[in-house]
């Protein structure tokens, strides 16, 4: 199908509002995108951050983010909607369409694309390049050279291409030592011959390379509006009534999303009152809604403001909207890979969410193990329904100055600064070679053993350290600091483990050491010392 | 028999209300086992307790089910995970609100999962504790309690109290903490009514 592909450059950029400085998108640690600044200094796709950072030192960085780029991208797309409803957005920066209707209405290829580069420029500020050619493969190439293939001679054209222009980086490769250097020398050869070399991998690349279309464009109707909203007449003050009504407009909203066999993932609820008051919250999930799953996001949503105190609405609602943020395939629902039951999961996520609903999003989470050294800093914390990426695989690399197995039992939030008296009387050290100054004999802490404050959460910083409130109760209610000093003798130690952590750096390296004590009323503790100053950090309990 | 739909054995119906437990604690418990819907109090003022704790939610864990440890900010998720609970199946909640949220809060997990591992406030009520041993029977949920002064207001089915605890493995200047050797007390209500003390051999 004869396709005409609009190709913004260096889209990602363009979304960030960088594409006039030198700048680079990064994924993880990799250079995925670059302005044309910062290719002319060299830097390029699938170098590393501080491999391009040497080519251009006042390199600007920023994370990639798809949401950002398709978000910016939407004004193109529905510019070049204008020409045609059967737009298909290949990825951010780059949109197709099938040409053959279009240019016959706007009088011919050539005026067709003058209009659409006209278009795109007025919204975006952009030069974009476009291609036409006989397949959306060989499309998408033309494009890169801002390039009209004449009418039947794609299969030409893209002859005299280099090898490396039809991807498959493995076959390429091959291709290359065998001696092909460009694709008309590959399909030059006998599709069966192709075939029974190189399966259907390679049949598949012989034809892009050929010019067949061995990929139809997606021929959908533009999507349909993603918000349903509920007036209500009289103002309502009742949580359950207005989750009645919401169920309605959830209905409506899957109904609407499921013809197109899609679902959402992201959910904006927005309440409003009779006095304007109006609090919206986006949802998230990383399985689609269903729509009763949305009706219990709004009922939360609703508890938590209607009962907040201070912030609550002063009068009924009388406003609810919903909206799809973010629309996926749906795929149907399934059981859990590993066997658990797809119930239990809803489950625990039904009312996880409840309870972020009352205390705050980052209240309520899951921990991962990480690489570090020092036992708090082997785990994160990750709020519940953010992806939980598992790099379990840095914790059991090692970490040089890592206490070894088993852990302590309580890691203090807020670890309680001791002192450690050696045999001489005096506070014991550790020189810059790890050795001990002495031997440790004492150790003095405030008030009663942190050792019987079991779990006392004395600090009101939730691990996270964001969000919820200060919390009052959550301390055994064990005082620590009775202002009396209690002096335990050392029954047995081992140590020091010397941690020294980003040296390179002069801001943030730390030069730490640990050591593990049993003390005369049977407790025993990790003890780390930094810059001379001892704090009590674990306890085994 | 066992084999047909719809017929259950007197020991398969038992084990449907158990809960299993890890292996050093088969003995410490009277049914070999945590009964759902109970209440358990770990509690004693010697070291081992959260030891003891998280060793009870391992075997719930283990079994596949889901755990939450509520108002606990300071446990160490590291042995947690040593000791062989599943992170991914371990809802934390490390500061479940103040006075009013908290039972809400703790109420909440009991529909959630099937064992939460709390540590009750001091400023707990005797109501709000009575409520909350209610629902955990209601749910068919446990509610293990770590609570080193026990003061707990409200009743428990069972109690397992850290008598003495004693250290293995350090020496002066070298070794390393390997485990810890508790002398437990059980008491409780039904089968466990008759105070027993059992030793009971934990990792660090």
């Amino acid at each position: 199908m004869r396709t005409l592909v609009v190709w913004c450059p260096d889209w990602p950029l363009v979304a960030a509002g960088l594409e006039g400085a030198s700048a680079a998108v990064l994924r993880g640690n990799k250079v995925v995108a670059c302005s044309a600044l910062a290719r002319s200094e060299g830097v390029r796709p699938r170098q590393r951050r501080r491999e391009a950072e040497s080519y251009c030192p006042s390199l600007v960085l920023v994370r990639e983010d798809p949401v950002r780029d398709v978000r910016a991208f939407e004004p193109v797309v529905a510019a070049v909607g204008e020409f045609t409803p059967l737009v298909e957005l290949t990825r951010p920066g780059v949109c197709s369409l099938p040409v053959r209707g279009p240019a016959r209405y706007f009088g011919g290829e050539a005026a067709l694309v003058s209009k659409i580069r006209k278009a795109v420029d007025q919204v975006s500020g952009v030069t974009c390049r476009i291609g036409i050619a006989d397949t959306p493969f060989a499309a998408r190439l033309a494009a890169r050279n801002d390039l009209v293939v004449p009418c039947g001679t794609t299969e030409a054209w893209l002859a005299q291409l280099p090898i490396e222009v039809l991807g498959s980086p493995d076959l390429v490769d091959l291709l290359r030592r065998l001696g092909l250097e460009r694709v008309g020398d590959f399909t030059a050869l006998d599709e069966g011959v192709v075939g029974a070399r190189f399966g259907s991998v390679g049949v598949d690349v012989y034809r892009k390379g050929r010019g067949c279309a061995v990929e139809a464009l997606q021929l959908d109707d533009p999507l349909p509006d993603l918000s349903v909203s509920r007036e209500l007449e009289d103002p309502v003050d009742q949580v359950e009534t207005v989750a009645f009504i919401a169920a309605a407009a959830a209905e409506e909203l899957a109904g609407r999303l499921a013809p197109h066999g899609l679902a959402c993932t992201r959910l904006l609820v927005e309440a409003s009152s009779d006095h304007g008051e109006a609090l919206s919250r986006w949802w998230r999930a990383d399985r689609p809604f269903t729509p009763r799953a949305m009706v219990d996001r709004v009922r939360w949503q609703l508890e938590g403001w209607m009962t907040a105190g201070v912030d609550a609405p002063t009068a009924g609602i009388t406003l609810i909207r919903l909206t799809a943020g973010e629309v996926v395939p749906e795929e149907g629902r399934q059981l859990g890979i590993f066997g658990e039951p797809a119930e239990v999961r809803e489950r625990v996520e039904r009312h996880a969410a409840r309870i972020q609903g009352l205390l705050g999003h980052d209240a309520v989470g899951t921990a991962v193990l990480v690489g570090g050294r020092g036992p708090a800093e082997q785990v994160r914390f990750v709020p519940f329904g953010e992806p939980r990426d598992e790099q379990s695989a840095a914790h059991h690399q090692p970490w040089p100055g890592r206490l070894p197995s088993p852990a302590p039992s309580l890691v203090f939030v807020h670890p309680e600064p001791v002192s450690v008296l050696g045999v001489d009387g005096r506070e014991l050290g550790v020189d810059g070679r790890g050795q001990c100054t002495s031997v440790p004999v004492e150790v003095v802490m405030m008030g009663s053993a942190s050792g019987s404050g079991s779990g006392s959460g004395s600090a009101p910083n939730p691990v996270s350290g964001s969000g919820s409130a200060p919390n009052p109760v959550s301390g055994s209610g064990q005082g620590r600091a009775d202002g009396r000093l209690r002096h335990l003798r050392v029954v047995a130690w081992a140590g020091p483990w010397p941690a020294e952590e980003r040296w390179w750096d002069v801001q943030a390296s730390r030069r730490r050491a640990r050591f593990q004590v049993e003390l005369a009323d049977g407790s025993a503790h990790v003890l780390v010392i930094e810059r001379g100053r001892w704090a009590l950090e674990a306890t085994y309990d | 028999m066992a084999d047909l739909p719809g017929i259950a054995t007197l020991p398969a119906l038992a084990s449907e209300r158990l809960l299993p437990v890890t292996p050093p604690l088969e003995e410490v418990l009277p049914q070999r086992g945590v009964q759902r819907g109970s209440s358990v109090l770990v509690t004693g003022r010697s070291p081992g307790v959260t030891a003891l704790a998280l060793e009870l939610l391992v075997g719930v864990s283990t079994s596949g089910s889901w755990c939450a440890v509520a108002g606990f900010p300071d446990l160490g998720l590291v042995s947690a995970s040593e000791r062989g609970l599943d992170l991914s199946r371990l809802l934390l909640v490390p500061f479940p609100g103040t006075r009013e949220r908290w039972p809400q809060v703790v109420a909440a997990l009991f529909d959630a999962v099937d064992a939460v591992l709390v540590v009750p406030p001091a400023s707990l009520r005797p109501a709000d504790a009575r409520k909350l041993a209610a629902r955990a029977r209601d749910r068919r949920s446990v509610l293990f309690l770590l609570d080193k002064q026990a003061s707990w207001p409200g009743p428990v089915d069972l109690r397992c109290t850290v008598a003495s605890s004693k250290w293995n493995g350090l020496g002066s200047g070298h070794g390393l903490l390997r485990q810890c050797s508790l002398e437990l007390e059980v008491s409780g209500r039904g089968a466990a009514a008759r105070p027993r003390q059992v030793p009971v051999l934990l990792s660090a």
